[in-house]
């Protein structure tokens, strides 16, 4: 399916999408400006027109070479091998993307000093470290050596947590390690 | 001269206190430049209270030392992990990275050291012999039309390097320029792109967005390779580059200095477009441009020589007009006021000492980077033989602290983690993520200049074509534009797909 020409028909439709999505967006500055006739609008408006006019052109020049050569336009390789590769392969690099972005999303919550040591547990564990000493031994490590280098000696504020019991925990290792 | 420079070297090494600020300077300039997120502009600010209890002519010499050490700095973590220290590295990442990936970090990392040390140990010797005569030229004849011709030459340069074609390449660029007007308007204030949040008003931050296309966006697509059996491990190699392989890049290290050189004479333009010219400019003139971002030493080459040719320079309108030309720079007019002091062409007068102790810091500085840069080599390089299911939480977890410490905002890590998602989607669809951080830097200055010009002259496009050096540089864009579109549609279909 995707050795097709569907994937300059997507690519075009995400341009498409991101310059008219802009573009809809921009009405909402679009005040004239005392000093400056073009006004708020005139710089990103101009940008979006070249996004635009730039894809369409690719679009164009890309389909022309396809129907002349359907070889010499064939998908990236990534989305044909995201389709042969298996659900387990795919649901791991799933997990390989959600993991880092679950840890953003925890770590204003629980505090950096909480969540790190359980996030580097689990990535290292995705990756396919199976041997636990391992596990643990490298995660404390890459654990100590970020504490130590920006809580002692630069003492950077990293997040501390807003929930009541990992705010007390988080608060109570910074004391500790500094 | 040639007394006053011997007099103010005698005094670096001699005086005890002089010559720890120096090495404190050196080291610690190093150090942050290499650590993502706390670069050598967080060093600056830390000790920028500090700078108080010093005499001004030490304080000015440790910001210019840590200025040379902290932009080599940035090189090796963007050559070893494609994790670019600061902004004006990332164009070493382009090629240095695929140099570690072959299992040539060493060459890669002593091409570094010693294109560094080359080009801001010239662009030093430069600014000794002629601060005031180049200052002067300069401020005169760059207003902000030319500044914007500039930017326009950068731009049609750029988008034809690091992308599978040309289409993509500019539509990278286009990116970059587009999420570069999220914030305010230059010339009425008006939010942009901001979505009702606080946060955005100030645009999107650079270093996030830095961090997530160049760091984040590798590690899961090594990550993916891990997961799917499709990785293979770099080889660590030691090995500097020969004397022959250098001296057959001779060309582009000279080519690359005067690049460095000029755009860091320019207020705001600076190391990272030096660089980024500098890395385009030796893709054209390439007999073999396609080899550039696969792994080509002189890509590495010609950054490396630019951003450091562009630290000398930056000194020249500071010390010569007052102007600084970036954020340390502008530090460095915070110290000289904490110390009642104002720079100007009277400086060379009244604190000649200053003045020479800065020249020869900086001289001596980029001699000492060959020195501690050989040693890096030869110890640095060897983090390469640590298994990357190892490095890679270390590195997502550096560059979320990188991004989180910038402003203590957990924000900025989301913005990493988007621009890495996406940059791994563009990337993978040969776009340029090196485009847009570059249309991302360049965005705002641009469309600041453009309105200011347009202002100035009553909204006459002419003026770009009117005034010699703005007509000259808008006429080479436009040349460069059109040699770009006229070789891309000559590609053969199978090397532009």
């Amino acid at each position: 399916m995707w050795q097709g020409k569907q994937h300059l028909w997507g690519e075009l439709l995400v341009w498409l999408a991101l310059s008219g999505g802009a573009y809809a967006l921009s009405f909402e500055f679009a005040r004239p400006i005392a000093s400056y006739t073009f006004g708020a609008t005139g710089w990103p408006r101009a940008i979006i027109a070249l996004i635009l006019l730039v894809a369409l052109v690719q679009f164009a020049v890309r389909l022309a070479r396809a129907l002349r050569d359907p070889q010499a336009e064939a998908g990236p390789r990534f989305w044909s091998q995201f389709f042969s590769s298996g659900a387990r392969a795919n649901v791991t690099v799933g997990l390989a993307f959600g993991l880092p972005v679950l840890y953003a999303a925890l770590m204003p919550r629980t505090g950096f000093y909480v969540t790190t040591p359980l996030f580097l547990i689990a990535y290292l564990y995705l990756l396919g470290e199976r041997r636990w000493r391992y596990l643990v031994g490298v995660a404390l490590f890459i654990y100590g050596l970020m504490v130590l280098i920006f809580t002692t000696v630069f003492y950077v504020a990293l997040p501390v947590g807003n929930w009541p019991v990992f705010y007390d925990i988080n608060n109570w290792l910074v004391q500790a390690y500094r | 001269m040639l007394w006053d420079f011997i007099h103010s070297t005698i005094h670096l090494f001699t005086d005890p206190v002089t010559l720890l600020i120096f090495v404190s300077g050196l080291l610690g300039g190093m150090l942050f430049g290499a650590i993502p997120g706390v670069n050598m502009l967080t060093l600056g600010a830390v000790i920028l209270p500090f700078t108080a209890h010093m005499s001004a002519e030490n304080a000015i010499m440790l910001y210019s030392v840590i200025y040379c050490a902290g932009v080599f700095g940035g090189a090796i973590t963007a050559i070893l992990f494609n994790i670019p220290g600061a902004p004006e590295n990332a164009p070493t990442a382009l090629d240095g990275y695929p140099l570690t990936q072959k299992g040539q970090a060493g060459k890669a990392v002593g091409a570094a050291v010693l294109c560094s040390a080359l080009g801001g140990f010239a662009s030093a010797l430069l600014m000794i012999i002629a601060t005031p005569l180049i200052a002067s030229w300069a401020v005169r004849q760059f207003g902000p039309p030319e500044v914007f011709a500039l930017i326009f030459f950068g731009l049609t340069v750029a988008a034809s390097v690091g992308a599978k074609t040309l289409w993509k390449g500019w539509l990278s660029v286009l990116l970059g320029l587009l999420i570069a007007t999220v914030g305010t308007d230059p010339a009425g204030g008006y939010a942009r792109f901001s979505f009702g949040t606080y946060y955005l008003l100030a645009g999107v931050s650079f270093i996030p967005m830095v961090l997530g296309f160049f760091a984040i966006s590798e590690v899961f697509i090594q990550g993916e390779k891990m997961v799917t059996g499709t990785r293979k491990a770099p080889k660590v190699s030691l090995d500097f580059p020969s004397f022959a392989e250098f001296w057959r890049l001779k060309i582009a290290v000279l080519r690359s200095m005067v690049i460095g050189f000029f755009a860091g004479i320019l207020p705001g333009i600076g190391a990272v477009l030096a660089a980024f010219m500098s890395y385009s400019v030796a893709v054209r003139w390439s007999r073999h441009p396609e080899k550039f971002g696969t792994g080509e030493l002189e890509g590495v080459v010609a950054s490396e020589t630019a951003n450091n040719a562009a630290t000398g320079a930056a000194m020249i309108p500071l010390l010569a007009l007052g102007l600084p030309g970036g954020a340390l720079t502008a530090m460095m007019l915070g110290v000289f006021q904490i110390h009642g002091m104002e720079p100007g062409p009277l400086i060379f007068v009244t604190s000649k000492d200053l003045v020479w102790t800065t020249f020869s810091a900086m001289l001596f500085a980029n001699i000492a980077i060959l020195g501690l840069g050989w040693l890096q080599t030869k110890t640095v390089v060897h983090l390469l033989a640590v298994p990357f299911r190892f490095l890679s939480p270390a590195i997502l977890l550096l560059a979320t602290i990188g991004a989180y410490a910038l402003r203590n905002l957990i924000v900025d890590v989301w913005v990493m983690f988007v621009a890495g998602i996406i940059g791994y989607f563009l990337r993978r669809s040969g776009y340029s993520v090196a485009g847009i951080v570059l249309g991302l830097v360049l965005g705002d200055l641009g469309e600041a200049a453009f309105v200011k010009t347009m202002q100035l002259t009553g909204y006459s496009l002419t003026t770009f074509l009117s005034r010699p050096v703005c007509g000259a540089l808008v006429a080479v864009g436009v040349l460069t534009l059109l040699w770009n579109f006229y070789a891309e549609l000559r590609r053969p279909p199978a090397a532009a797909a």
